[in-house]
């Protein structure tokens, strides 16, 4: 069910300036209406300007997320491979939904334009304003597993940064274990959720990844960074969310073959805090070393002093 | 060294998030790891560490040891897969995914654990009600370690 909010950004999203008497006409609503509905897409981080009495139109023009433009983009093995796939203009968090939908066979897609409440670990909110960023979840359920997926989550952000190098953002790296970052800014954070049930186990992948962030985008107390910034050019939204969802899909297909080793190479050439000094911030204490890369097990290893320490948990800072 | 030395260092780790830690006095060394002390093969060559080879212990096979006879429960007892961070809520501010007394279904969420950066929910595994709950939210939790009795 849409909202009246969002068939007027679809009305807008071009970005011809739009009357108000056709915006009311094509939504069959009363200018009071079409008010609260502009409202509302300012409240989300819509960028609008009144060019006139009663003209509407975007700051500049949005690219909204399109299945049929993202399905022609899918390789012949993720097109095989999907049974669900879902685009919704607003919803809590993609990842919350794929794990409390019920089971399918295959891989389920969700990506949302904008989410109310997009998680990272821990209660951690990722902020991303309206169809500025993509938010996109993958859930795929493993029918026999006998190993645990210790480490996917680091495969599955190697094949990130591997679509984005693709895409021609070659200087993206990862930040251990979920982070992606450009010269010292955050790009996209991922979070892995898994839910066992018997022997099978049902695992969802999310991403939150910055494309164009307005200019006027609120604070966070991180440096951030768009994917439109480090390519230099506007990249279409439908294009980086199928050139993900194709990694993503081999990588969860292989994995149980291959574990952590086969991406051991790719490791060293994407890991953003081999060499750095970092601190470890547990529940206890705060730790400081040299991050020198990862285990087997995708652990970090950080020498303190003579010791070789394994940190499995624990916030991580590089210190400046 | 004093084995109820070595038992009272196991609890001060066990409340604590210290991965591992090594403790030598004179002759003597101890170390504990919360996890596997077998040593993984590292996966980028890491500098060459000083191992003085000392005696490992393992801290799930001294915690059980024989004088802990471990508490019989009435019910069927739900244990932790892993070794990881156990979070009884989705986010510090929301309400734990169940209570004492609470009636939970097959496939349920109980808690939520994190490992590696994962977050793994723990599902009932059969119906019935929650009689007790043995964990806190936040702690470390050892695999096996017993977690929800659902009777």
């Amino acid at each position: 069910m849409m909202h009246t909010a969002d068939r007027l950004l679809m009305l807008l999203a071009a970005g011809q300036p739009q009357p108000q008497a056709d915006l009311c006409a094509a939504l069959a609503i009363t200018p009071a209406v079409l008010q609260q509905a502009l409202q509302q897409l300012r409240v989300q981080g819509i960028s609008l300007q009144q060019i006139a009495p009663e003209i509407y139109q975007l700051s500049e023009p949005l690219e909204l997320l399109d299945k049929s433009k993202i399905f022609h983009a899918l390789n012949p093995l993720a097109r095989e491979q999907l049974s669900h796939f879902e685009i919704v203009p607003s919803i809590d968090s993609t990842n919350a939904y794929l794990l409390n939908s019920t089971q399918q066979a295959g891989f389920s897609l969700c990506l949302a334009e904008y989410q109310t409440a997009g998680r990272g670990r821990q209660g951690k909110q990722w902020i991303s304003p309206y169809a500025s960023g993509l938010c996109l979840s993958v859930k795929y359920r493993y029918p026999h597993l006998n190993q645990p997926l210790t480490g996917l989550n680091i495969a599955l952000a190697i094949s990130t940064v591997k679509a984005l190098w693709a895409l021609g953002a070659t200087s993206t790296r990862i930040k251990w274990p979920n982070d992606i970052w450009w010269e010292g800014r955050k790009l996209a954070g991922l979070l892995l959720e898994t839910r066992s049930m018997n022997r099978s186990q049902e695992v969802v992948m999310g991403i939150g990844m910055n494309l164009n962030l307005p200019a006027d985008m609120p604070a966070v107390d991180q440096p951030l960074v768009d994917l439109s910034t480090i390519l230099g050019r506007k990249i279409s939204r439908n294009l980086v969310a199928a050139q993900i969802i194709n990694h993503w899909v081999e990588t969860f297909l292989n994995y149980p073959q291959t574990g952590l080793e086969a991406y051991a190479d790719d490791w060293q050439a994407f890991d953003l805090l081999r060499g750095q000094v970092v601190q470890i911030h547990t529940a206890t204490e705060i730790v400081t070393g040299t991050a020198v890369g990862i285990d087997a097990a995708g652990a970090l290893l950080v020498q303190v002093g003579q010791r070789l320490q394994r940190y499995l948990y624990g916030e991580v800072s590089v210190r400046l | 060294m004093d084995i109820r030395k070595i038992k009272k260092l196991i609890e001060m780790i066990s409340a604590s998030d210290i991965a591992e830690i090594e403790i030598r006095e004179g002759e003597d060394a101890v170390r504990i790891s919360r996890y596997s002390s077998n040593s993984l093969p590292v996966l980028s060559a890491p500098q060459v560490v000083q191992q003085l080879a000392p005696p490992v212990n393992n801290i799930t096979s001294l915690a059980k040891a024989p004088e802990d006879t471990p508490p019989q429960y009435q019910g069927h007892v739900v244990t932790s897969p892993m070794v990881g961070t156990l979070y009884r809520a989705a986010s510090p501010t929301s309400k734990p995914f169940v209570e004492e007394g609470q009636r939970v279904s097959e496939g349920e969420t109980l808690c939520i654990i994190e490992a590696m950066k994962i977050l793994n929910q723990i599902t009932a595994d059969c119906s019935g009600v929650i009689s007790k709950v043995l964990v806190e939210n936040g702690v470390p939790v050892e695999y096996d370690q017993p977690l929800f009795v659902i009777s």
